[in-house]
């Protein structure tokens, strides 16, 4: 338990998430002057004088060398490591700090925005690497962006104003913020985990319990991964006087199992076989005389469906 | 108008002396033996105070800038205190020898090449001090790294150390006692001639000083990439 509130949990990745400057920078440095041996790697990596390769082993053991230098070469750092560091980019440094932080043997794995230098399409190969890397360590990782949240983590803890003012399993904190300042900060989002069953050109199809998801993203079939979807993107509509056609590839009958107020909108859960939230203005609860107990279709258009390799 | 210019055709006159070339290299010896041995003592010791995280750090800090502004008669006077007859260290007979005047401009090189060495490692930007934590390495290794790091700036400690103590005349005059043959260097030998109004030689001297400092720093400025 550190000042802020933050509960480290051994064996599991925690991912740390906050609008900037919501402490979690010093909340990390906190936990590496009072853990002391851990691996960290810090929010700007930097390279010292010399060659890339030299400073990949900088305070490494022969092992270890070893390990980073796989993983300099799957992050595609192979020919960088006989250049000389100082030409170096903002994503190579990145991949390189974090190649020689993951291969540390420290029981306890502290990153700092490990991929926001890194270039987009770079990202979910990455992200399955530091997960591998993760898996059974004791890991705390900073991000301001949600989706790496989803990538990344076991557990989430939400920072705002330098207090962890909610933590718990990554599914939980995302579809039942606690209030209505982390409903804000991360939105309310139904997180499933499900394995893909089809991965078209555009569209991925998930099997996430008993619902089908089409969504989009980067996956193989047989993969696990999570899906991710804002409550905000999901239509709630009658179902006597749905049309037969419209562009929502996803539609799920369910029946309405709790209303609650989120601010001024209404976050209704309906039971689609799986608990979805669909945020809704008064509005539509009026117009749809939206009740407990009631049968409406969800619509989710497969471009609001994120798809997340885990 | 001819007093200058006499003394300036007389000064060339005086490069070819025997005398002259001799005192130069009695210069060069001591203040570059002094530099060295200021940098050798004090490069590694910059690079600690500038890195390290001890207690009294500031004081020391503080007792290395005032050390960097030192009088050179002072640091002249207290060694050759010291080293006389009947004090400290007076058995080794060290008065009056360019032994002693190594010593002075060592202690007066010293401050310099630690204080600007302690500078350069300060300067180190936030995240580089970051990564040297992060990394968890040894102290020697630490040290290393960001010497490396921050190489221009030890050139640039190097080359005030040398041009403060090739220049400076009070210490070596005090503890060196400006003997011609044994401890004359071109400082005092300027002292010397422009005492006895013999000007020319004194000019000659100051210009063979000036091309000394000039060389110096411009080879080692190019070395740093300073142009």
């Amino acid at each position: 338990m550190s000042s802020s509130g933050f509960e480290l949990v051994p064996g599991v990745t925690t991912v740390v998430f906050g609008p900037n400057g919501a402490g979690k920078t010093t909340l990390l440095r906190e936990l590496v002057s009072e853990l002391g041996e851990v691996s960290y790697l810090p929010q700007h990596p930097y390279l010292f004088r010399g060659l890339a390769g030299t400073n990949l082993g900088l305070g490494l053991t022969d092992e270890e060398c070893g390990l980073a230098g796989q993983y300099a070469r799957r992050f595609g750092l192979g020919e960088f490591l006989a250049q000389p560091a100082r030409i170096a980019s903002g994503g190579e440094r990145a991949r390189l700090g974090l190649a020689r932080t993951l291969a540390r043997s420290d029981d306890i794995v502290l990153l700092d925005e490990p991929l926001a230098a890194v270039d987009l399409a770079e990202r979910p190969a990455i992200a399955a690497t530091i997960r591998r890397a993760l898996r059974g360590r004791t890991a705390v990782i900073v991000t301001h962006e949600l989706e790496q949240v989803v990538a990344l983590g076991d557990r989430l803890a939400i920072m705002i104003d330098g207090r962890v003012v909610q933590q718990g399993t990554v599914g939980s904190v995302m579809a039942h913020p606690i209030s209505e300042a982390v409903a804000r900060t991360i939105g309310v989002t139904n997180v499933y985990e499900g394995e893909v069953a089809a991965a078209g050109s555009a569209t991925v199809t998930v099997q996430a319990g008993p619902v089908q998801m089409i969504g989009t993203g980067d996956a193989e079939p047989g993969m696990a991964v999570r899906v991710l979807i804002p409550a905000e993107t999901v239509t709630l509509l009658d179902p006597e006087r749905t049309p037969a056609a419209g562009s929502s590839r996803n539609r799920w009958s369910g029946v309405i199992s709790a209303m609650e107020p989120v601010g001024r909108l209404t976050d209704v859960i309906v039971d689609v076989g799986v608990p979805l939230r669909a945020l809704v203005t008064p509005g539509s609860v009026d117009e749809l005389g939206l009740v407990v107990g009631r049968d409406v279709v969800a619509a989710v258009k497969a471009s609001s469906v994120r798809v997340v390799a885990q | 108008m001819g007093l200058i210019l006499d003394a300036i055709s007389d000064a060339f006159a005086s490069l070819s002396d025997p005398e002259l070339i001799e005192v130069v290299g009695l210069t060069l010896f001591v203040s570059g033996l002094a530099s060295f041995a200021s940098l050798a003592v004090g490069v590694p010791f910059g690079a600690m105070l500038g890195l390290g995280r001890f207690r009294g750090r500031r004081a020391v800090r503080v007792a290395v800038d005032v050390g960097m502004g030192l009088p050179p008669v002072i640091v002249g006077l207290v060694l050759l205190l010291i080293l006389w007859r009947s004090g400290p260290l007076g058995s080794l007979r060290l008065t009056f020898t360019p032994t002693a005047m190594v010593m002075a401009q060592f202690l007066l090189a010293l401050p310099i090449v630690v204080g600007l060495t302690a500078s350069a490692i300060e300067s180190l930007p936030a995240a580089a001090t970051e990564q040297l934590d992060a990394l968890r390495l040894g102290r020697t290794e630490r040290a290393r790294l960001a010497l490396i790091e921050v190489w221009p700036g030890v050139v640039g400690a190097a080359v005030a150390a040398f041009g403060r103590v090739v220049s400076e005349v009070g210490a070596v005059l005090i503890v060196g006692g400006n003997i011609s043959g044994e401890t004359r260097v071109l400082t005092t030998l300027i002292v010397q001639e422009s005492r006895q109004a013999r000007f020319g030689p004194a000019l000659g001297a100051g210009i063979v000083l000036l091309v000394i400092s000039l060389v110096v720093n411009v080879s080692l400025n190019r070395i740093r990439g300073v142009r």
